[in-house]
């Protein structure tokens, strides 16, 4: 069954329709989140009301748009509110994991993209979180401040620089 | 779709948490719009997690599951506890359903009758409502109520929860009675002292037991009933104003000490 057919199931209060879902978009979403979050009681949290909102938001969803992208932006903002509520609670996504490329994965970057790549790579932690947090995630520079605990202003102003950094090194 | 898929070997490393950030935000960016890869990276997520996460969302849905007279209730104000008690108090509301539809069958039967039969009924109305909670919840008649009265909670508060359920179907019946019946003003009339006599047969069952509380209050009631028919001559005397005014005071006032007890007993919490 198509995804937008499972939504309009569980709109329906299909339980059967919200568990299928489940099979086909808890796994990767889990593995994306913990990618940005080491805590695994924070990540099952997440996993969990991300797919009770589901189940309630599914009478509202419009149809439009892919149901993975519907899925994660609801996943991530569970995130940054789980985290934010954790005040000891320290997020990966503000922790750089070690960028060890190793040789074969050197060759395996295409010649064109190695450029983008090792000017994103040498980007400090810092922006790179912030770059993490805003473009790939789609979140807003509030919510990337709440997921990394610093001011709004330092996003933007972080931002800022990682783009100045980014045309410098492609120009 | 564009018929590149991601890398086994990447998608593996992505799932350890390796690989670069940019390869990782490129695996991600097609994940988002790639079945087929959102499939082939699932064998790496851990499972104990996600079978935790399933559990819990199941768990929030079964609460979530609740009718739409409790949501009512909790809309108005109610804990979501008592709502859950006012509702699980019309556990026993199927016999009390067949009771009311049998009087107002009674009822229906009645207007064809003479002025005894409304007699009669006025008679019985009010005190079905009294009689119907007093006896669904009594000992011997509501299989939890020892669990019930070991309970802490407080004693009237629980039992006007039990009203909840069981009133409208009350109103239903004296509505009912109210169309069927000429000469009678409206349903409001009957429900007051129907109303009145429950609350007070609950807070007299903690003194006297609920089968002297009930048997007093209907015994009160008959002779009410009776002496406004000597006095003024007929049994919608038992229905005066003053009659209304002396009930919504009754149970105004047993609803106002019911909340005052229950907030005495969260003070001491």
């Amino acid at each position: 069954m198509e995804d937008t057919a499972l939504i309009a199931s569980i709109a329906q209060g299909d339980r059967n329709a919200l568990a299928t879902l489940y099979t086909r978009h808890a796994p990767w979403l889990q593995v994306r989140l913990r990618r940005r979050c080491a805590d695994d009681d924070v990540v099952a949290e997440a996993l969990q009301e991300t797919f009770v909102a589901a189940w309630r938001g599914a009478g509202r969803w419009r149809g439009d748009g892919d149901v993975a992208a519907w899925l994660w932006g609801i996943a991530v903002r569970r995130l940054v509110d789980l985290v934010a509520k954790r005040p000891r609670h320290r997020s990966l996504a503000g922790v750089p994991d070690p960028v060890v490329a190793s040789a074969e994965e050197q060759v395996l970057l295409g010649v064109e993209y190695a450029d983008v790549a090792t000017a994103l790579n040498r980007l400090s932690p810092d922006l790179i979180a912030v770059v993490q947090a805003t473009v790939l995630d789609g979140l807003t520079t509030r919510e990337a401040a709440r997921l990394l605990r610093i001011p709004q202003g330092t996003v933007k102003t972080r931002m800022a620089r990682a783009r100045m950094l980014l045309r410098e090194a492609l120009s | 779709m564009t018929g590149w898929h991601t890398d086994e070997d990447w998608l593996a490393a992505y799932a350890r948490g390796g690989l670069d950030r940019v390869r990782a935000a490129s695996v991600e960016q097609h994940l988002i719009g790639c079945a087929t890869c959102r499939a082939a990276v699932a064998p790496h997520a851990d499972a104990a997690l996600l079978a935790r996460a399933w559990t819990g969302t199941v768990d929030v849905l079964d609460r979530l599951r609740t009718s739409p007279f409790e949501r009512l209730l909790t809309v108005l104000g109610l804990s979501p506890s008592a709502a859950r008690l006012a509702t699980g108090a019309s556990a026993a509301r199927r016999a009390w359903v067949v009771g009311c539809v049998l009087v107002a069958a009674f009822a229906i039967v009645a207007r064809d009758m003479d002025g005894r039969a409304a007699t009669w009924f006025l008679t019985v109305a009010p005190l079905a409502p009294l009689t119907g909670v007093a006896l669904a919840y009594g000992p011997g008649v509501f299989a939890m109520h020892e669990v019930v009265a070991a309970a802490p909670y407080p004693r009237l508060r629980l039992v006007l929860l039990r009203c909840l359920p069981v009133l409208p179907t009350t109103a239903l019946l004296l509505v009912v009675g109210g169309l069927v019946l000429p000469g009678t003003a409206g349903a409001g009339l009957w429900l007051l002292p129907g109303l009145a006599l429950a609350t007070l047969g609950m807070v007299l069952e903690r003194v006297v037991g609920v089968r002297a509380a009930v048997a007093g209050l209907a015994g009160l009631w008959m002779c009410g009933v009776a002496s406004a028919r000597i006095t003024t001559g007929s049994v919608l005397g038992a229905f005066s104003p003053a009659v209304q005014v002396a009930s919504s005071v009754i149970v105004v006032g047993t609803v106002v000490v019911a909340l005052v007890g229950a907030r005495r007993i969260r003070g001491v919490r």
